[in-house]
């Protein structure tokens, strides 16, 4: 009996997992290619020059990057902005730094086109979305100020390390324009220091592989998941929200999403850009970020009722939504224990594959198959990886998907330790630590503007 | 501002609200006979559910081979032998065991006001029709390579091909009930024509 049930369950939770990540992942492509890009080799497909005239088709853009103590990336994300996302305002939330990141940011104010907004304890330091809503108070003070449209004032959210492609804003602006249902836009991440490590391979195969799919593929529902880098609302759906959008879940920029669904407004993915981010190359630091993404996407689950009880949220959207919430709960937590119980199987020989009385090529097919069943999920990532990466060659891209095995225990710690964390109601977080880019110094900021800050 | 009228036009009106407290019950009895249906077919009732899916593979294979079926068994007759065999549809190989997904979703569906029960009995059918003809073909095959090929067909019919058929079975009718399961929305459509407006003063 206990075998039984055994099994049910874990067919249950296969069929689950496949529908959802391989249903998305082939909807992801049919989608991307009605938004004129293919998602193979999606990065060579974007044009790299900017173009200076670049018509945000009436919209008016503001770009919020909250920074504290971040003196190591702020200098190049700005600049970055700036020389690529022409017409785009930048507004930098100092959230308490101590650091050089006020002056850095200060060098820049003679451009005209990046503001500071700065937060003092006790209320700084208190989390991304609270630093957001202040933020927002002084985006909507200038949006009175220039009498702009509420309904064509997009807000997007960089992190401090984030590097938009060239005219990002120029495809987020297309479907904001077209479609005034839409409220909020996702462009895909990528991540940028990748080749420097294994650790840094995984994170991109993560982002770049089937989830970037999946998210395309969730436009053909509205349901795109908001992302703490490289997400895009309207300034009237925040609006409607509430005057802090942003609530001070771990996962604030999921739970923006929802908010903006039970409202009705559509969320859709941009294959016309990406943004860039630093992997985290410390094992530790790495297990503390996604233990928290965990934590925060698992406690979303709270806000099931108010997705239930919506009327304007349709119900092919309200179906994904909850499958999107529940798959830390259905299928990371459950898997981690029940590939454990497959390998002990193995191991001790519970689970063979019969090959008795089967002649010498029917073993190697029989052999084949097991293997194709067994490793399919990973199978099918690596080509996705391989099909949409230009850097790595098949082999690796293959290697590297099974090696996704082993590496799928990093997710099982982190879930396990979420799960812990939800249950001992320990719901605070230091942010991750930024590794050493683009570091402009203060000094050479100051003379290039040709004006003296005060150090 | 703009806030709260949204969230208070989102909140049902009290009739609808009424409408949908009293409908719950019938939710709840809909998934615990369907649950229970379920069951039965997997244990009380499996043998004749089996011996009807023998039946109907004996339908099926009927015009290509000479056949039979008595009990959960079906008949084949070699064709370069006459020898005659006897396939057995067993727990394991019954499409009742592949619609537990099918029915897994179609309990939660009935337990959501956003479903219409119709359109989720109508879409489990349409997917438990899918399962079942799929399955009955995948057991055909086998019968029918044993027909043409003899023993060796068994192996390559019963286990590589109908692993994989087995598989794509649940996957295509697991999609095509969650695309029938969402095609009658009861959501109100907003225009946000009016939002706009509002926004922009």
């Amino acid at each position: 009996m206990a075998d039984v049930v055994f099994s049910i369950v874990t067919t249950l939770i296969i069929v689950f997992g496949i529908t959802y990540m391989i249903g998305f992942s082939v909807v992801g492509i049919v989608q991307s290619r009605k938004q004129g890009v293919r998602m193979s080799k999606q990065e060579l497909q974007i044009d790299d020059v900017v173009d200076d005239d670049a018509d945000l088709l009436g919209l008016a853009f503001y770009v919020l990057i909250p920074a504290m103590n971040e003196e190591r990336v702020i200098g190049g994300t700005i600049q970055a902005v700036l020389d690529g996302q022409p017409g785009v305002t930048v507004v930098v939330v100092d959230d308490g730094s101590d650091d050089r990141t006020p002056l850095i940011v200060d060098s820049f104010a003679g451009t005209g086109r990046v503001l500071r907004h700065t937060r003092v304890k006790p209320e700084a330091q208190r989390g991304k979305g609270q630093a957001l809503n202040d933020a927002l108070r002084m985006v909507r003070a200038d949006v009175e100020r220039r009498r702009l449209r509420r309904s064509r004032v997009i807000i997007g959210v960089l992190d401090a390390d984030g590097r938009m492609t060239a005219n990002a804003t120029t495809a987020v602006a297309r479907h904001f324009a077209a479609d005034r249902s839409i409220g909020g836009v996702q462009l895909g991440v990528r991540i940028r220091n990748h080749a420097d490590s294994l650790t840094l391979m995984f994170q991109d195969m993560s982002f770049w592989g089937i989830c970037a799919l999946m998210q395309i593929g969730r436009t053909a529902v509205g349901s795109t998941a908001m992302g703490g880098n490289g997400q895009f609302t309207r300034l009237s759906a925040l609006d409607e929200v509430g005057d802090q959008p942003w609530s001070d879940s771990l996962t604030e920029d999921l739970d923006l999403g929802l908010s903006l669904s039970i409202l009705g407004w559509r969320s859709v993915g941009a294959a016309g850009g990406y943004v860039t981010q630093q992997g985290v190359n410390s094992f530790r630091r790495l297990v503390r970020q996604h233990t928290r993404w965990f934590q925060g996407h698992m406690m979303c689950i709270a806000r099931f009722p108010e997705l239930a009880r919506s009327r304007y949220l349709p119900t092919a959207r309200f179906l994904e939504l909850t499958s999107y919430l529940l798959v830390p709960w259905v299928l990371v937590l459950p898997w981690s224990i029940i590939q454990q119980y497959i390998l002990f199987q193995l191991a001790t020989g519970g689970l063979d594959v019969r090959t008795e009385g089967l002649a010498a090529w029917q073993r190697v097919v029989m052999w084949l198959l097991w293997y194709v069943v067994s490793f399919a999920p990973q199978l099918y990532w690596g080509v996705v990886y391989f099909r949409r990466t230009s850097t790595y060659s098949f082999g690796r891209a293959m290697l590297m998907a099974h090696l996704m095995l082993p590496w799928s225990y990093f997710g099982f710690i982190c879930v396990w330790r979420a799960l812990f964390r939800i249950v001992l109601h320990r719901n605070g977080w230091a942010k991750t630590t930024r590794e050493v880019e683009d570091d402009i110094e203060v000094a050479e900021a100051i003379e290039v503007e040709g004006r003296q800050y005060a150090s | 501002m703009a806030g709260e009228r949204a969230r208070r036009s989102n909140r049902r009106p009290p009739d609808r609200a009424l409408a949908s407290v009293a409908s719950y019950p019938f939710r709840v009895v809909a998934c615990l006979l369907l649950v229970g249906g379920a069951g039965a077919a997997l244990t009380v009732c499996s043998v004749a559910y089996r011996g009807f899916e023998a039946r109907l593979v004996s339908l099926l294979i009927g015009p290509l081979t000479e056949t039979g079926h008595s009990g959960t068994a079906f008949r084949v007759v070699g064709d370069a032998d006459d020898q005659a065999i006897w396939f057995t549809v067993t727990p394991e190989c019954t499409s009742a065991l592949l619609i537990v997904p099918l029915v897994a979703f179609a309990a939660w569906a009935l337990l959501q006001h956003k479903f219409a029960i119709g359109v989720v009995l109508i879409a489990l059918a349409a997917g438990f029709g899918i399962v079942l003809l799929l399955n009955t073909a995948r057991m055909g095959l086998v019968g029918l390579g044993w027909h043409q090929f003899g023993g060796v067909s068994y192996w390559t019919t019963h286990s590589l091909i109908g692993t994989v058929i087995s598989l794509c079975t649940v996957f295509v009718a697991l999609v095509i009930q969650l695309r029938l399961s969402v095609w009658r929305d009861r959501a109100v459509r907003r225009t946000f024509d009016d939002v706009c407006e509002v926004a922009d003063g």
